[in-house]
């Protein structure tokens, strides 16, 4: 099930707010607590089968193992070997699980091209969200392991950890540091129920207006001749998809967070304005926050991170960017958009550093932007020479400057690229800061129910079917 | 500073809520909103007796599915569910104009790859001019025609309105250039050196600069009656038709036509794609005179004889273009009372459909052929009757698109 989706905002999500906020099973607070969490557990799991039913029993399985993992790994306090012997065990089940799923066709793929071998596999669908809750699991096992978290013991808040519906799907990684005492004690006010509310539509607008209607120019576009494109198409299409990739992703975050609120929980914020970014380090601080502190929480810092010396320092630096492009998907475009990031976030720190620090304000963010947007031709593209034709009509390898469908793309687009960009930037967010009090408060409530309305109107759209069998 | 100004709106006494107070009644506003619509509708779609069938979209909406283990187990059940959710949705209809709107006023001018014009029109999207498939059904047209060589032939290729209306079209759309294409297929037909040819671009073109009359219905994809009457004049005088020696000889010299308006209130295809309706198209038929049960109308597919062209009762349903000939079949044999010698092939897309009544005093016989519908064998529908004119009439989408044509004259 994903948010934007009229199943889930009129059939799923009021079902289980009464069940949630039902009250009178008992006036114990921790009795509860047990109960919220016991609805919010069942409910995830329906969230989660209900586009591939079969793939429950997979989080059941990861939701019992890891359970028992944890509490196996601490009743071993006083033999650090067997503890170490569980991790390992446990790293390499929930790693498998996902390869299994995610990578056995990539792998199989490449053995066939080096081989020469045909070995057939099957594409299994990719079960829902199995990247985001891999790293949420693994977070947990290895700090149970530190022993800087206790293992959780009631397997319903364990399991409503894993299956947490608002973040299941797309984030935010959840560390399970952050969110162990939520687990069992939140609170909800008013006011953090209506914010809750306004992140969830601020998220479900970007996607559902600002993502969707911006990728189909996207679609579009990259669907005919990319390599006789003019300058302006492909600079319009790749405009169109960093918009797209951002509001898409962050509006899934935005409506986690403020689903989460609704629920009592505070996570992570996932994305800080990344096109804000004046240096890739920059943009990486910003951008899916909770990946990049995994990935520096879990691999960079116990590889060593920058403590062993500039050569580890490097090789660590290319260890963590390959593997967070192989996290984005399995494909080697993806591996070659994190080894890009890697390269220059080595060259930036290493090489260009004082002649970057020259630099004035503007040509640092032009620079960091252009650097994103050809990072995002890398991660758009079916393959790596898709990627180089796009990015060689960017330059002119296309033919023209620019032509008839560029003047009609900017047309029919200009308005809507305008706002987008003013709206990632965070210029709204400034223009609103001018406002105060209940003024403020009361404009922005107005604007969001706007909004809401119409994302209905868009979403109910997009199933707009006319049958035409009268069409010839 | 703000609180002042609240104030002020009370008259001037102090307010009796503290900001801190506003702030939590404006939260619980937006919350009970927001709640009240997320319930609403799940109680609307409770209250609110299912729609079998969609006027604008013209189809059958889903129905509650039935709740099976197996449909839960292989997911049908919960696609089901999301179908029948989004299409039973309170107010649907005026849901999907909302969005129409707001795409307009950020600037798009498209919807469903209709593209919402100046003045109301909207436009299709232009097939593409693929050349081996071109020269392929022009070398078929060509080989046919040429093995009938006493029988008068003609063709007819119109183009769509996106050409002849280029200019209603949204700022800085370029569409390709229909003329040229049509010219190009001539040019491909004049290896039969006698097929008779109508230039139907520059007579629209005419028509256009002199704003004579609306050549193509705003909301549907066809010509207008009109604009096939012009058609038909020039190819009439072109082929010398005349009704000497059938019945209409005895009434007048040259039979004379009658436009009737037959409905104001036509949104067709073009206006249902892209969910726009601001605008009516006018359907006109036009009829000779005193053409009353002067012919039968054999549908022999469905074994149907009719004492007439027109179905009135299309009227009543959706696309009012149905009209003429109740739509689209393989092969419908016209037999008049003219007792014209003269009996026509016509080989054609829906855009003859208005055309045909106007054809009637001069053939005593019409052979109407859909080869998109096609199974018999032309070859044999060719030898079983005596030809003296055969006529292709095609709009240039069609034509592009359709492969049937090649096959059917091939075969």
């Amino acid at each position: 099930m994903v948010f934007s989706s009229a199943v889930f905002l009129f059939v799923f999500f009021p079902l289980m707010l009464v069940l949630y906020y039902l009250p009178g099973f008992s006036k114990d607070p921790q009795k509860d607590m047990a109960k919220k969490n016991l609805v919010l557990c069942l409910a995830s799991l329906i969230f989660y089968a209900w586009g591939e039913p079969v793939y429950i029993v997979l989080m059941l399985i990861s939701i019992f193992f890891n359970y028992n993992l944890g509490i196996d790994i601490e009743n071993h306090k006083n033999s650090r070997k067997k503890r170490k012997n569980l991790l390992i065990f446990g790293v390499i089940f929930n790693l498998f699980m996902l390869g299994f799923f995610k990578y056995s066709g990539f792998i199989v793929e490449n053995i066939n091209a080096v081989t020469g071998n045909k070995i057939e596999y099957e594409g299994l669908p990719l079960p829902v969200g199995i990247s985001f809750y891999t790293f949420q699991i693994l977070s947990y096992v290895i700090d149970v392991y530190k022993g800087e978290v206790k293992a959780q013991k009631n397997l319903v808040a364990f399991g409503a950890y894993i299956s947490m519906f608002p973040q299941l799907i797309a984030g935010p990684i959840v560390q399970y540091s952050d969110i162990e005492r939520q687990l069992t004690s939140r609170t909800v006010t008013i006011e953090k129920f209506y914010d809750g509310i306004i992140y969830f539509i601020r998220g479900l607008g970007k996607k559902v207006l600002f993502a969707n209607t911006i990728g189909s120019v996207y679609s579009q576009v990259i669907a005919e001749d990319i390599s006789s494109l003019s300058v302006l198409s492909s600079w319009i299409a790749v405009i169109c998809y960093t918009l797209q990739i951002y509001f898409d992703f962050s509006g899934y975050s935005d409506m986690a967070v403020g689903l989460g609120k609704m629920f009592g929980f505070e996570f992570v914020q996932n994305f800080n304005f990344p096109y804000k970014a004046t240096s890739i380090k920059d943009f990486w601080s910003r951008w899916h926050i909770s990946l990049s502190s995994w990935f520096r929480d879990y691999v960079y810092i116990p590889l060593g991170g920058n403590r062993k010396g500039t050569k580890r320092t490097i090789i660590n630096t290319f260890i963590v960017w390959s593997l967070t492009g192989l996290w984005h998907g399995a494909a080697w475009n993806f591996i070659a958009w994190g080894m890009f990031y890697g390269v220059l976030l080595i060259l930036e720190k290493y090489v260009l550093k004082d002649f970057l620090q020259k630099l004035p304000y503007a040509a640092k963010y032009i620079g960091t932007m252009i650097v994103v947007m050809i990072g995002w031709v890398f991660f758009s593209s079916a393959n790596l020479g898709d990627a180089m034709t796009l990015i060689g009509s960017m330059v002119g390898f296309g033919g023209s400057f620019i032509d008839a469908q560029a003047k009609y793309l900017f047309s029919e687009n200009i308005f809507l690229i305008l706002v987008m960009s003013l709206s990632a930037t965070g210029v709204f967010e400034t223009a609103g800061n001018l406002l105060h009090g209940t003024k403020k408060k009361i404009c922005y409530s107005v604007g969001y129910i706007a909004v809401f309305a119409l994302c209905i109107a868009y979403l109910i759209s997009e199933t707009y079917n006319p049958f035409l069998y009268f069409r010839f | 500073m703000n609180s002042d100004k609240y104030d002020n709106i009370n008259g001037g006494k102090t307010s009796e809520y503290s900001p801190a107070q506003r702030g939590a009644m404006i939260s619980v506003a937006v919350i009970l909103i927001f709640l009240m619509s997320i319930f609403g509708v799940a109680g609307l779609h409770i209250l609110v007796d299912d729609k079998e069938f969609s006027e604008s979209e013209n189809r059958v909406l889903t129905d509650m599915p039935k709740l099976t283990f197996s449909g839960i187990f292989d997911g049908s059940f919960m696609k089901s569910f999301e179908s029948y959710l989004t299409d039973q949705f309170p107010f649907r209809d005026k849901i999907i104009s909302l969005k129409t709107y707001a795409d307009r006023v950020v600037g798009k001018n498209e919807e469903n790859g209709v593209y919402i014009g100046q003045d109301d029109f909207l436009f299709d999207s232009q097939s593409e001019y693929n050349e081996a498939q071109v020269k392929e059904i022009t070398d078929a047209i060509v080989s046919f025609t040429k093995s009938n060589k006493g029988v008068k032939r003609a063709f007819l290729l119109a183009p769509n309105s996106s050409y002849i209306y280029s200019d209603k079209l949204p700022k800085h759309l370029e569409m390709p250039n229909q003329r040229d294409q049509i010219r190009n297929i001539y040019n491909l037909l004049k290896k039969d050196k006698s097929l008779t040819w109508v230039n139907v671009c520059s007579l629209f073109e005419k028509s256009v600069k002199e704003n004579d009359t609306l050549l193509y219905y705003k909301t549907d994809h066809h010509w207008t009656t009109r604009a096939a009457k012009k058609v038909f004049n020039v190819l009439k005088e072109k082929w010398g038709l005349t009704t000497t020696g059938n019945i209409y000889e005895n009434v007048e010299a040259e039979p004379k036509y009658n436009f009737y308006t037959v409905s104001a209130t036509f949104q067709g295809t073009l206006s249902s794609t892209a969910g726009v309706h601001d605008a009516y198209d006018t359907v006109e038929i036009c009829v000779p005179k005193k053409s009353e049960g002067t012919y039968v109308v054999n549908f022999e597919s469905s074994s149907l004889k009719t004492p007439s062209l027109f179905f009135e009762e299309k009227l009543e349903q959706k696309n009012h273009y149905e009209v003429f000939l109740g739509g689209n079949y393989d092969k419908v044999i016209i037999s008049t009372v003219s007792q014209s010698p003269n009996t026509l092939l016509l080989i054609k897309d829906s855009y003859a459909n208005c055309m045909i009544p106007m054809l009637t005093p001069y053939f005593g016989k019409i052979v109407v052929l859909d080869p998109r519908y096609l199974t018999d064998s032309l070859d044999s529908i060719v030898k079983e009757n005596d030809f003296t004119h055969i006529l292709f009439l095609y709009n240039l989408n069609t034509f592009l698109e359709d492969t049937s044509l090649a096959q059917c004259l091939a075969s």
